[in-house]
Parts: C-alpha cells; structure tokens; sequence
C-alpha cells in the first residue's frame, strides 16, 4: 500500500512533466505533443485513482494534457480541411 | 529522524523523502540523457545545416489565426538562449530561461550530491516547481495576446 502510494507520486510527477513538454509543443511539434498529451492523462488518471500522494501534480498533468490537445486537434483538422480544399479545386 | 523509528506517519514520511530522492535521482539520469541527446541534434543541424524551420516547421495556429499559442516563441528563445542573448530569450518566452536555470541548478546539485558522497544535496523535485512553470506558460501566453489584440504588438 506504501509502495502503491510512493508509486503514485512518480505517476504525478510524469504526467505533470508529460502535461507541460504536450503545452509547449502543443501545435508546434504535434507528433510529439499528441503521444505526450495522451500519456499524460492516462498517467494521471492512474495515478488519481486512490492515491493520496501528488494528487495536485496530477491533477496539473491532467489539465495540461487536454488543453494542450487543442491546438493540436486545431492545426489537424485545418490541415485536413485544407487538403480536401485543395483536392475538390483540382 | 532514524527511520527504523516504529511511528507509522515517521515511517511513512521516511519512505516518501527516499522516494522522491530517487524520482530526483532518476530525473538526474533522465536530464543528463536530454543533454547529450540534444548536444548530438545541434552537432548533427550545424554540420549538415539544415535549417532549424525543416526540423520544427513554423506555428500553424498562429499562420493561420494570427495569435499565439502557449509554445510560441520557443524555438526563437533557445535560439537566442544558445546565442547568449538571455534578455531576448526571455521577452520571447520566460518559460524557456526559467526552465533551463532550474535544469542547471537541478544537474549541478546532483552532480555535487555524487562527488561530495551527499554532503551536498541534491535538489529534490518538488511540484512548487512544475506549477511556476506552468504559470509562467500560460501567463506568457495571455500576455501576448491581450498586446497582440489590444495593440497589435507582435512577439
């Protein structure tokens, strides 16, 4: 139960490191920011399922994780849309 | 406090200190893997020269909405942070030369915790660090877009 607990704390810490590497490279890099982002919020889901330890860093991972996807999911769809743009014009 | 004390919450608390003192420690290892990985990519950039747009291709919220979101200007700030211009690293994102200070600072007190066998400790990763980083992100980001919008002021 302790280790299940420390254990939590590392899943805190990496999905909160996880939330803030999708953040920044949110629509920049978002081959790298997607994997990241979805990561990080099963690392924090995990570790938010009834561990006490880190809950705060979790929760932070978690948030970052999804707001991060935004901008991401953004420039895939209007990338897309372009393509498809394009396509139906020649 | 001897951690062999029969208390539950000081065993606990013992347990979580030598925890997060291997967490820091794994994080050691995991920052010093970063640098020379990264090292090997800057070596790789300038002898081939390869421009850094090929590698990391332009904002595409902001070509196409004209705002920034919360990475933009990162790349400029290493850039200029690789070139010594700390000022300009930092008017284009605080992020960048908070982060890496911290990641100086963290490297070094781990390197000195294994020279000097512990008589100096490591820094321990603690979430008050994280959250000042997160903070400076979307503060950053808030900030210049209240300047592009209001002002027109581009970043």
């Amino acid at each position: 139960m302790e280790q299940q607990a420390n254990g939590g704390a590392g899943l805190s810490i990496a999905s909160m490191v996880l939330g803030i590497v999708a953040l920044v490279l949110s629509c920049c890099i978002y081959y790298i920011s997607i994997p990241c982002a979805v990561v990080g919020i099963v690392l924090a889901i995990i570790s938010l399922k009834g561990q006490r330890d880190g809950k705060g860093m979790a929760i932070a991972g978690l948030v970052c994780s999804i707001v991060s996807l935004i901008p991401a999911i953004f420039v895939i769809v209007m990338g897309a849309a372009l393509v498809d743009g394009l396509n139906a014009y020649m | 406090m001897d951690s062999t004390h029969i208390c539950d919450g000081v065993m606990n608390r013992d347990h979580r200190i030598d925890n997060v003192d291997q967490i820091s420690r794994l994080c050691y290892y995991a920052g010093l893997v970063f640098a020379f990985t990264g090292l090997i990519g800057i070596l790789l950039l300038a002898v081939l020269q390869i421009p850094i747009s090929q590698v990391i291709p332009p904002c595409a919220f902001h070509s196409v909405t004209g705002y920034y979101c919360p990475g933009c200007g990162g790349t400029r700030a290493v850039i200029a942070m690789l070139h010594g211009r700390i000022f300009s690293s930092l008017c284009y994102h605080p992020f960048v030369v908070y982060m890496t200070a911290y990641y100086i600072v963290f490297e070094i007190s781990h390197t000195l915790d294994i020279i000097t066998g512990h008589r100096i400790r490591g820094l321990r990763i603690g979430p008050v660090y994280f959250y000042v980083g997160i903070a400076l992100i979307i503060i950053q980001c808030i900030v210049k877009n209240i300047l592009k919008y209001r002002y027109g002021i581009s970043l």
